[in-house]
């Protein structure tokens, strides 16, 4: 979605696979619920910071944005802005967009780079703008950058929503999936060596969903470090396939080689899946 | 300095309601004629009676209201019948318009189309300004609006051209009239899943503008007023489920827009400074 080349050929290699040979795809709950959190917050940081270099501006000015004109002086303001605005960077990256870190300096440096990157975009087109020698107010530029997020916001969505009809990607809710038993969380962090705690969601989502359809399934992932370094482990203790898209086609091929179940297999290979995952009751006459 | 002109802020004189207003009750009208396609009705003189629409807004408002997230203090029914009874006041200006349109000349019919698309562009415009300008709002609020909008244009675009071409089966005698009908529902047939998925999503939109006036209100005088809108009493796990409704539903219809219309994605310039600075952003929230 981010045109990231190292992501780019094999999104397209796995669209391909999963297209020829009409692989199911799903998305798993912690997975759609990340992308569309990640793009969701992103713009909604972009407008607060942006609005906080408008509000930072107007009182260095002491006059509103739509009444400086674009020019060296406003190139000063925008400094003086940023100077203000690092004096108190999380009252303008409020707590739900902060970084996970603990260390306070490591916490204020995060601030003060996600400033920066707004910073940034409004310098570069103010001199965009100078350059192009428009007479232009700082608050059309506000407004032209607003217009922007919201158009990037659309078109980013546009693509998930594209890439999800390409792959006819059907994103799971979470009754579509068993309970997981707090042993499962267990057994990914410490048998199967899985450390960050995002992943060990995704993971235990797609246990869930595995032994729910009782299905060969198979967890696609680029993270080499966190993920696809465990796959041995995982695919050990939980029986899941976790795999870079490019070799998605020989693990399915081989697991459905053998000819059996993800619940049978894991009873011939002793794996005791029943106690990772919570089924339901089902009634009966007594 | 520069000597430039000066930029006249947005004009405030209009309530934030009227700006919704004008929004919701374009992308109804809008919706309703997809409605009377799919049905099979765009050639019924009754499609074009204004009661008609009435009922149809009255149903589309009720279906949203009986559903929302509302405040304790707040009663649905009376909240449901204040609705009706501002939404005659608030329909009289498609008056002329309905009187004046003949089901069987397709100038009129085109032009409610159009007028539907123009209205609705212009309400979206001003509604995402009002909420850009007042920053209590979360940014998520006009960022999404914006998103509705585009998925508005692109779609009604589409859908405008087909039911331009159904137009031109207007029955020229009245015993015509329903194999014409019929001749237009199936032609929507290819198209229904966006038609359907436009209603969808036009009518969380509708949601989502009675739950920021809802909300806004501290009692039941105040309802469909013109008090201002505000964000300060919202409760945040009530607005996540109207937002997500909306999300989620405008993701829908642009899988179908593109499945469909054969929609092209825009291209994004990662070099240009913001999308730049969104992606560098979106590797760090």
């Amino acid at each position: 979605m981010l045109d990231e080349k190292e992501f780019l050929k094999k999104i397209e290699f796995f669209v391909g696979t999963v297209t020829r040979y009409g692989i199911t795809v799903e998305i798993l709950p912690k997975a759609s619920g990340e992308i569309d959190r990640r793009l969701r917050k992103t713009s909604e940081l972009a407008a607060l910071v942006l609005n906080g270099f408008r509000e930072s501006i107007e009182k260095a000015a002491k006059a509103e944005v739509t009444k400086i004109a674009v020019d060296t002086r406003a190139l000063n303001l925008i400094e003086q802005a940023m100077e203000s605005m690092a004096q108190d960077p999380f009252s303008h990256v409020p707590s739900e967009f902060r970084s996970r870190y603990r260390e306070p300096r490591a916490l204020y440096r995060d601030a003060i780079d996600k400033i920066r990157f707004v910073e940034a975009t409004l310098l570069l087109e103010l001199y965009e703008t100078l350059e192009s020698e428009k007479n232009m107010f700082l608050g059309e530029l506000f407004k032209k950058l607003e217009d922007e997020i919201t158009a990037l916001y659309s078109s980013l969505t546009d693509r998930y929503d594209n890439l999800k009809l390409k792959l006819s990607a059907r994103p799971l809710k979470s009754d579509e999936l068993l309970e997981a038993d707090a042993r499962l969380t267990q057994c990914l962090s410490i048998d199967c060596r899985v450390m960050d705690p995002d992943d060990i969601d995704l993971l235990r989502e797609a246990v869930c969903r595995m032994f729910k359809i009782n299905c060969w399934s198979a967890v696609v992932s680029t993270d080499y470090k966190h993920m696809i370094q465990n796959r041995k482990l995982i695919s050990k203790y939980t029986m899941l396939d976790v795999c870079d898209p490019l070799y998605l086609l020989s693990h399915l091929e081989e697991r459905i080689g053998c000819g059996s179940s993800p619940a049978d297999e894991a009873k011939k290979k002793g794996v005791t899946y029943e106690k990772f995952v919570k089924f339901p009751m089902t009634r009966g006459v007594v | 300095m520069k000597e430039v002109e000066t930029v006249s802020p947005l004009s405030t004189e209009v309530s934030p309601q009227r700006y919704g207003f004008d929004t919701a009750s374009a992308v109804c009208l809008s919706t309703y004629i997809s409605d009377s396609c799919s049905r099979g009705r765009l050639f019924e003189q009754a499609t074009y009676e204004l009661k008609n629409f009435e009922s149809f807004v009255d149903r589309f408002g009720e279906d949203s209201l009986s559903t929302l997230p509302i405040p304790p203090y707040l009663d649905r029914r009376t909240m449901i019948a204040l609705f009706q009874k501002r939404l005659k006041e608030w329909l009289t200006k498609y008056e002329k318009m309905f009187e004046a349109t003949d089901h069987k000349d397709r100038k009129p019919l085109k032009e409610m189309a159009l007028r539907a698309r123009s209205e609705g562009q212009d309400g979206f415009e001003k509604t995402i300004e009002y909420l850009k300008k007042e920053d209590h709002f979360p940014p998520i609020l006009w960022i999404e609006t914006g998103r509705a909008r585009q998925a508005y244009l692109d779609s009604l675009e589409f859908m405008i051209k087909r039911i331009e071409n159904w137009f031109r089966l207007a029955p020229k005698a009245p015993s015509d009239r329903m194999r014409r009908n019929r001749l237009v529902q199936a032609m929507i047939g290819p198209h229904l899943q966006l038609f359907k998925a436009f209603g969808e999503s036009m009518s969380q939109f509708f949601k989502l503008l009675l739950f920021i006036e809802v909300w806004s209100c501290r009692n039941e005088s105040e309802l469909f007023s013109d008090r201002p809108w505000t964000f300060e009493k919202v409760d945040s796990e009530a607005f996540e489920e109207v937002y997500t409704g909306l999300h989620e539903s405008l993701s829908i219809l642009r899988q179908s827009y593109f499945q469909i219309a054969g929609g092209k994605l825009p291209t994004i310039e990662f070099t240009r400074p913001l999308p730049w600075a969104m992606r560098e952003l979106a590797k760090i929230v």
